[in-house]
């Protein structure tokens, strides 16, 4: 594979590894929705609803990462060093926004420990909250800071 | 643009007749990130400058230039 396709492939996969964080996170909202309805018809679809992004972000991230897997079961490795791209580098950067969103989730839960020690949820609400912040504002960062503007346009 | 560097990449693929995915597969690159370095949003590694100026075989200065604010 040349190295041209080699940069070019590393740009999807980490588009498409972006992507999976994406749906990934809307499940997780879904099913922080689910644990706030009560049963009956509306909580019966929010639960297919997740079943159905959950299959849909392992066959996204499969999908995506097929390259890199079919890469390593081959054993040949496309070149010595990951290629050096805008791309990769919009992906570190949407971590530490995820990470920086993650942080001041947890500071707002804090500081209103007393008040949702009052509502009683399970411990596991507030951490798929914390899971679906971390993935989603990656993701959303991912897809804004990669996005295609008119200038970049014009200049093919 | 980047308020720091300038850069003339679209000056030279003009004159050598080449796309930006032409460019980017001659040193290696994404089109993405050849085009996000033309406009600015990206600004390269020392590695990758080089490789656009050794490219059009010209010095990496004549490619990217500082911007001085006092001109």
């Amino acid at each position: 594979m040349s190295q041209k396709n080699c940069a070019e492939t590393v740009d999807r996969v980490q588009t498409g590894v972006a992507r999976g964080m994406l749906v990934c996170g809307i499940t997780y909202l879904i099913l922080l929705w689910e644990a706030l309805t009560e049963k009956g018809r509306l909580n019966e679809i929010l639960d297919f609803a997740a079943i159905i992004g959950s299959a849909l972000t392992v066959i996204v991230t499969f999908v995506s990462l097929w390259p890199v897997i079919k890469q390593k079961l081959t054993g040949k490795t496309l070149v010595k060093n990951e290629p050096e791209s805008f791309v990769s580098g919009a992906m570190l950067a949407s971590f530490k926004n995820g990470w920086i969103a993650l942080t001041l989730t947890l500071v707002v839960l804090l500081g209103a420990a007393k008040f949702l020690d009052s509502l009683g949820l399970p411990l596991k609400f507030y951490f798929v909250l914390l899971f679906a912040v971390a993935v989603l504002s990656a993701s959303i960062s991912f897809f804004w800071l990669t996005r295609e503007d008119d200038l970049e346009e014009l200049e093919e | 643009m980047h308020p720091e560097l300038d850069n003339r990449i679209r000056v030279f693929r003009a004159e050598h007749r080449m796309s930006q995915s032409d460019l980017a597969e001659a040193i290696g690159v994404s089109r993405k990130t050849i085009s996000t370095i033309e406009v600015g949003k990206f600004v390269p590694s020392t590695i990758i400058a080089l490789k656009i100026a050794n490219y059009f075989n010209v010095p990496v200065e004549d490619v990217f230039s500082l911007i001085n604010d006092e001109e």
